[in-house]
């Protein structure tokens, strides 16, 4: 079950829709300037991009329903080209829209209970989430009504939509970081205190970017009901505070650093003491009620007892069920991945054919809901263990089967120049050459997990600062050149990493990737020894060796 | 729509803060402080009483420290009306008056000496007239909280 709109939610996003209405039609009749239409179009999730008008639709915490992805498998054929990218931020992008439609195209999500409110802009952005949330047998409790009681205050707050820069939320449940939390402006993660209270650990000031930084700890443990007083704080000292006349400075990282981490906290504090619940803008609604909206039902299962593989089949499956299935804390129920990264696909991508399938499976095997992943996979969170094998049919008909789920194929990359007016080089075609050279399903799984990450320019939307393997493509006097970092880690051991050597050009690239690949695994002392612990036995010195030598 | 001489009775911050006795401050006859949206307000404290008004200028609708320092005014306690002047959308209108402002001068007003006053008992903030000079049309934002 997923968090269904109040009546106040569905006026907000109805209300949202009527206003961007009218400011497009400003804009269209002259009576906006440029700038000016540009900071509200932000508001709404719309950029210009290479193509045209790009349009991100928001999804909270990565939840949707099957109703939902029906709702943008239209929205996708009737002003689109039929196809969605999942984004590193779990929401979806729509890249070939005309300016005109963008209010209608915000009306239909508004019926379905969708917006693209704030997803890009000064403000704060889509509420992300360990995409295991509610399921995971290690989680300390679940954050998905967090990331609800967040987005809600969050939404259209008055105080905070013109920030200094975009502003990102991210939640872990959990101490094994699936979101990345420490890579975020603010970071927040469930734990429990010495006398068993849970509450949340608070990190501040992390990024990525032209400048990535780790987040630092601004709270060892915040009481739930200080939340969003608390966040309102942090806000309001970074709303006067941040810096204003450099874009590329703006983010509150650097404000962090200016500062210092304790004076910072300090200025928060003194903020936050004079702060109450009552005092608060944007009021969400209680936690309890948001609470009582995630309750998860268990779906029943389709076959009453467990289908088994044909001989044929086996192989097959039992490389899927092992790559792309995970246990929950449900018995006798697995979460599903379905993977995006596919050698003629681009990563995060799916057609709407595909997504209207997704939607009816889901349905059929599960309860309607599923989740975008931040490495740009679709995941159905629970199927009952009698399913599996006639979901992996029905997905292995529609070539969604691929078990390639945390392997050297499951790149996560950015939309790259083709799409983006920010890229500097291309990058999906740099992923698809990468995976086609790593075919055989044998060694896939003989390399165990390797993550590679790819971003078209500084901004980072392809994470590559925190890939073990991080490739970033860069404008040479003209030419596309390719810096590579090994050694960065996204989970609760945030690590950015470190530079290879100078940039390998756009033919290049994929080889030199392969190289460093084969190296490790011609080094390894066993099939155990995965890539970051070898690269940190034998050091990247060895690696650069290979590359350059 | 009323009009306001703003350089009677008015203070900028900068010049309060010079003040620096009580004594002074008792006897300075302002009314109204004019504080820029980037200034720090932290030692006002009591002396917010003084003033029956209190206006903010913005340089770009862009900058939105306006609206967190018209929310600590209010959370200090200030009681008189919050005035925003200066490069402010239409669409800008509610938050501000979230945030607790009573009025809004923006430079792209057609009724240059006008104010927009933010209307506390509806919860939308109607600007009529100004746009296009339509007495029929109508720019409404914001919700119903």
């Amino acid at each position: 079950m997923m968090y269904n709109y109040s009546i106040h939610d569905q006026q907000k996003v109805n209300q949202r829709v009527t206003e961007f209405r009218n400011q497009t039609s400003r804009f269209l009749a002259g009576e906006l300037n440029d700038a000016q239409f540009r900071s509200l179009r932000l508001m709404n999730g719309l950029y210009i991009q290479r193509q045209g008008p790009m349009l991100r639709v928001a999804i909270p915490y990565g939840e949707l329903s099957s109703n939902q992805l029906r709702g943008l498998a239209d929205i996708a054929d009737s002003y689109d080209k039929g196809y969605g990218h999942i984004t590193t931020r779990q929401n979806i992008q729509f890249n070939w829209l005309k300016l005109e439609q963008v209010p209608d195209v915000l009306g239909e999500l508004a019926s379905i209970q969708m917006h693209a409110i704030q997803t890009s802009g000064n403000c704060i952005r889509n509420i992300t989430c360990d995409h295991l949330a509610g399921i995971d047998s290690n989680e300390v409790e679940d954050p998905r009504p967090w990331c609800e009681l967040v987005r809600q205050w969050a939404t259209m707050h008055p105080e905070f939509i013109y920030l200094p820069r975009k502003f990102k939320i991210a939640f872990s449940g959990s101490a094994n970081d699936r979101a990345a939390i420490m890579a975020h402006d603010i970071g927040l993660r469930l734990v429990r205190n010495e006398i068993n209270e849970i509450g949340f650990e608070v990190y501040v000031g992390g990024g990525l970017g032209r400048t990535p930084v780790i987040a630092s700890k601004l709270k060892s443990f915040l009481p739930k009901s200080d939340l969003l007083t608390y966040l309102e704080a942090v806000l309001r000292v970074y709303n006067l505070n941040g810096r204003r006349d450099n874009k590329y400075k703006a983010r509150i990282k650097i404000l962090v650093r200016a500062m210092g981490i304790d004076a910072f906290r300090s200025e928060v504090e003194k903020v936050f003491l004079n702060l109450t619940p009552q005092s608060l803008l944007n009021k969400p609604i209680d936690i309890e009620d948001i609470k009582s909206r995630f309750k998860t039902g268990l779906p029943f299962p389709v076959n009453p007892t467990a289908r088994k593989p044909d001989v044929a089949e086996r192989e097959k499956y039992t490389r899927w069920l092992e790559k792309n299935t995970h246990a929950t804390k449900f018995r006798n129920y697995k979460s599903v991945f379905i993977s995006l990264k596919h050698h003629e696909r681009a990563p995060g991508d799916l057609s709407s054919t595909e997504m209207r399938f997704v939607a009816n499976i889901t349905e059929k095997y599960s309860s309607g809901v599923m989740r975008t992943t931040h490495t740009q996979n679709l995941m159905v969170p629970l199927v009952h263990e009698n399913d599996l094998v006639e979901l992996w049919r029905s997905l292995s008909g529609k070539d969604l089967s691929n078990a390639n789920i945390a392997t050297v194929q499951d790149i996560i990359c950015c939309p790259g120049i083709e799409y983006c007016s920010l890229g500097n080089t291309t990058s999906i075609p740099i992923a698809l050459e990468i995976q086609n050279r790593f075919n055989d399903r044998q060694e896939l799984e003989a390399l165990g997990d390797i993550q590679i990450k790819i971003s078209g320019c500084m901004n980072a939307c392809g994470h590559h600062h925190i890939g073990h393997i991080g490739i970033l493509g860069v404008d040479k006097k003209g030419e596309e050149w390719f810096q590579i970092t090994l050694g960065g880690r996204a989970d609760q051991n945030l690590k950015i990493g470190e530079r290879l050597g100078p940039a390998v050009d756009r033919d290049s690239i994929a080889g030199v990737v392969e190289l460093i690949i084969r190296h490790y695994l011609s080094h390894r002392l066993d099939k155990n020894e995965d890539f970051l612990s070898a690269l940190e036995r034998i050091g990247i010195d060895s690696f650069k060796e290979a590359v350059y030598a | 729509m009323p009009s306001f001489n703003f350089s009677e009775n008015t203070i900028a911050l900068d010049d309060w803060n010079q003040l620096d006795d009580t004594g002074k401050r008792n006897q300075a006859a302002a009314s109204i402080l004019v504080v820029a949206s980037h200034s720090g307000i932290e030692n006002l404290g009591s002396d917010l009483n003084k003033f029956e008004r209190i206006i903010i200028t913005s340089t770009d609708f862009n900058d939105g420290r306006i609206f967190s320092i018209g929310r600590q005014f209010r959370l200090l306690g200030f009681p008189g009306r919050l005035t925003a002047v200066g490069d402010i959308l239409p669409d800008q209108y509610f938050p501000l008056k979230s945030c607790g402002f009573d009025d809004v001068i923006s430079l792209d007003s057609d009724a240059i000496n006008g104010i927009v006053e933010l209307d506390h008992s509806s919860s939308l903030v109607t600007v009529g007239n100004q746009l296009n000079g339509d007495s029929e049309s109508r720019f409404s934002v914001g919700n119903n909280q």
